[in-house]
């Protein structure tokens, strides 16, 4: 048995290397190549809104914050290339590793060693699986280090169309009922829908406006921080505190602190008034929208709500997409781990292809088919959206950044491989071994 | 003790014949010849006693285990195939220290001994040996777990006379160890040498298995003769009738006749005043071999 894994290790490994190499190179490369294009992405982002141009890079795995954000300008990178190109390799292996010994007459030397047929099988088998892993996790590695490099100069927020903004919050604010169940209405996202408002309107507000109502931009900045940090209700706690700290901010350069307590209280009054009408009135959620529109579809994208109220608001549901996907180097190791999954599932094609046609040649052609025509379901069914039950016939379209139906991904991409697999060994148990 | 027992082996490919029926014995501390020419079905019949090809139906046992199990049969079973085929970037002593490894027992003294005694460069690549030097690996593979049956598909093909002689002791010392050697060849005169009995098969089919003494006293003579154009056409006329002469060669004036048991027949029709020159003679086992793969007749009536 260890002489199999030996054989089989050492008469792969080179291909490995090299493959593994390619796809490294092609990941640092690509995110290399991005600070480049980083700088026109407002220009690019318009193609998205557009209707047909939005389509045609959807279904290219593409969409606004693949562009606006270096992780997710990675993640459509690697699964154009890295995906794909591992797919290839892993059917390749799958199709020629029994195949090529039979074909240079080797498979007559190990199937007279005292081994069994389905221990030569399952030997070649874990050996692919094994080299897929290690070519997975060396892609990745060498993702986030070159993310880390090129990360620092490149924005990494999540980009919102305005034009979407706009539709949503006017949709919302024209149905009540389909906004009640936009996002979960509770304090802790409110608060964040405060400190985003805030951030958004002081960065707006001009130099001259602030210095005209005697506020030092200066002092502004720790006062944000603290807000996002603790949230306005604590931050209003403190000003009521130290009402001689906030004199800068609060009322002008010469308010008593009676008039700065006062302000306090009103503020809090205007704060508690939204709040309940955050709560009560899904109607309002339109308005809140536009000045917090990141962290309130965030919200909406971060509890599976999204895609559902856009329909519900008769918005078009591919715009879930556009507005919004949770990069985070846990989504891009997660996509990784389902591109690795995917990448056993044409092994294992390539493997069962490989025990029915005779000849390399039959079965890497079999395999590649395989893995053109996966792709191709993918291409289309992201197109055209959601997918549905198309979106199961492809490995390929299986792979995805978000978190939806994972364990039930996980649970289709190993049957795929088990039964290819298991049909293989069967197959190739009972062939005919031909010498060249 | 039979330790080769092939009984009925039939393989198709498809509705392509590739055997019909063999069987075939061997004893331990035998070597046996199985000689047939190209195309005739040694290595398939070969293949599918070791459980590279599925039998379309028979049975092959050796040491009374069959290929389905091979985890008990190749321990004790060595197999050299016609054509050695190996790794083409591996260095030949690296190659058969791995093959060492598949068996329990430690091979590595046995390997160095093959090493030496076929004179084997185990620091070359396989892919850079020549045919001969390939041939030499296989062999070294095959004997390296000191098996108890060795299965040699054409082993001496393309071997220099120095190293074949070293290969016949080889075996010789084998065999008297109580080695069953099956020694596949499409030439007779070579396994005459080490064999004590062999078996011929022929388009799929045994025509004949037995100790070479047998094949030998199978009292086949060759009568020659040569004299006036009448008389060889009458003794070509006669060959013809009868089902127990061939003729073997003919010229105007000359001919020779293959038959089997009385030249009584033969003579006799000849009238003694015309027969020029007449001899008759034993034919060697290579020759009666050759006529009879032609004719596809068995040397026994």
């Amino acid at each position: 048995m260890r002489s199999l894994i030996v054989l089989e290790t050492t008469h792969h490994n080179r291909e490995w290397l090299l493959w593994t190499l390619f796809l490294s190179g092609l990941v640092v490369m690509g995110l290399a190549f991005y600070p480049a294009i980083s700088g026109s992405i407002a220009e690019i982002s318009v193609l998205f809104e557009s209707p047909l141009m939005g389509t045609v890079l959807a279904a290219f795995g593409a969409n606004a914050d693949s562009l606006a954000s270096l992780s997710g300008f990675y993640r459509t990178y690697a699964s154009i290339y890295v995906t794909l190109l591992g797919c290839i390799y892993a059917a390749l292996g799958g199709a020629r590793r029994l195949s090529r010994e039979e074909q240079r007459g080797t498979a007559e030397y190990l199937l007279t060693r005292p081994v069994s047929r389905h221990r030569v099988y399952w030997a070649k088998a874990a050996v692919l699986v094994a080299h897929l892993s290690l070519l997975n996790l060396v892609v990745l590695g060498v993702g986030f280090a070159t993310l880390e490099t090129f990360g620092r100069s490149a924005p990494r927020e999540v980009f919102v169309p305005p034009r979407i903004v706009e539709a949503v919050a006017a949709a919302l604010e024209e149905d009540p009922e389909a906004a009640s169940r936009f996002v979960p209405r509770d304090r802790g996202l409110f608060d964040r829908v405060l400190v985003e408002a805030a951030v958004t309107q002081l960065s707006q507000v001009r130099e001259s406006e602030l210095a005209a109502a005697g506020i030092d931009r200066d002092a502004l900045l720790p006062l944000m921080e603290r807000l996002a940090r603790r949230g306005p209700a604590a931050l209003l706690d403190d000003v009521a505190n130290n009402p001689g700290d906030y004199r800068a901010i609060f009322g002008g350069a010469g308010a008593t602190e009676e008039e700065i307590l006062a302000g306090v209280a009103e503020r809090r009054a205007e704060i508690d008034a939204t709040w309940r009408a955050f709560r009560d009135e899904p109607g309002r959620l339109g308005g809140l929208l536009r000045l917090a529109p990141k962290t309130l579809l965030g919200a909406a994208a971060e509890t599976g709500t999204l895609s559902v109220s856009l329909s519900e608001l008769g918005l078009p549901e591919r715009w879930a997409a556009v507005i919004y996907a949770p990069y985070s180097r846990r989504a891009v190791a997660g996509a990784a781990c389902f591109a690795f999954l995917a990448m056993v599932v044409f092994a294992a094609a390539g493997f069962f292809l490989s025990t029915l046609l005779r000849g390399p040649e039959a079965a890497t052609g079999g395999a590649m088919a395989i893995v053109i025509l996966a792709y191709f379901v993918d291409v289309i069914t992201s197109a055209a959206g959601a997918g549905g039950v198309l979106r199961w016939i492809s490995p390929i379209a299986m792979i995805s950044m978000d978190s939806v139906g994972a364990g039930w991904r996980v649970l289709y991409f190993i049957a795929c491989a088990g039964i290819a697999s298991t049909a293989g060994a069967y197959a190739f148990s009972r062939r005919d071994i031909f010498v060249p | 003790m039979k330790t080769i027992e092939i009984e009925n082996l039939v393989k198709y490919y498809g509705t392509a014949r590739g055997i019909d029926g063999v069987s075939l014995t061997a004893e331990r501390g035998e070597i046996l010849g199985f000689i047939g020419p190209n195309g005739a079905g040694k290595s398939t019949t070969i293949r599918t006693a070791l459980g590279l090809l599925r039998p379309t139906s028979g049975s092959a046992r050796i040491l009374g285990t069959t290929a389905a199990d091979p985890a008990r049969l190749f321990p004790r079973v060595g197999y050299l195939p016609a054509d050695v085929h190996s790794y083409d970037r591996m260095r030949v002593g690296r190659f058969l220290e791995l093959t060492g490894r598949f068996y329990p027992r430690d091979c590595r003294t046995r390997i160095a001994e093959l090493i030496e005694l076929l004179g084997i460069d185990p620091t070359r690549r396989f892919g850079r040996l020549s045919s001969g030097n390939r041939k030499k690996v296989g062999i070294a593979q095959a004997f390296l777990h000191s098996p108890e049956v060795v299965i040699l598909d054409e082993p001496t093909n393309g071997l220099d006379p120095l190293v074949r002689a070293r290969f016949y002791d080889l075996i010789n010392r084998e065999r008297d160890r109580g080695t069953t050697i099956l020694f596949s060849s499409h030439t007779l005169s070579e396994v005459q040498a080490q064999c004590t009995r062999i078996t011929i098969i022929r388009e799929g089919r045994i025509v004949e298995t037995g100790p070479i003494a047998e094949l030998r006293r199978g009292s086949v003579r060759r009568v020659t003769m040569s004299g006036p154009a009448a008389v060889v056409s009458r003794a070509a006329a006669i060959a013809v009738k009868s089902d127990q002469m061939t003729i073997e060669h003919r010229e105007p004036s000359r001919i020779a006749i293959l038959l089997r048991g009385s030249t009584g027949p033969l003579l006799a029709t000849l009238p003694l005043a015309d027969a020029g020159d007449v001899r008759v003679e034993e034919p060697s086992l290579e020759e009666i071999f050759l006529h009879f793969y032609a004719s596809g007749e068995s040397v026994h009536a």
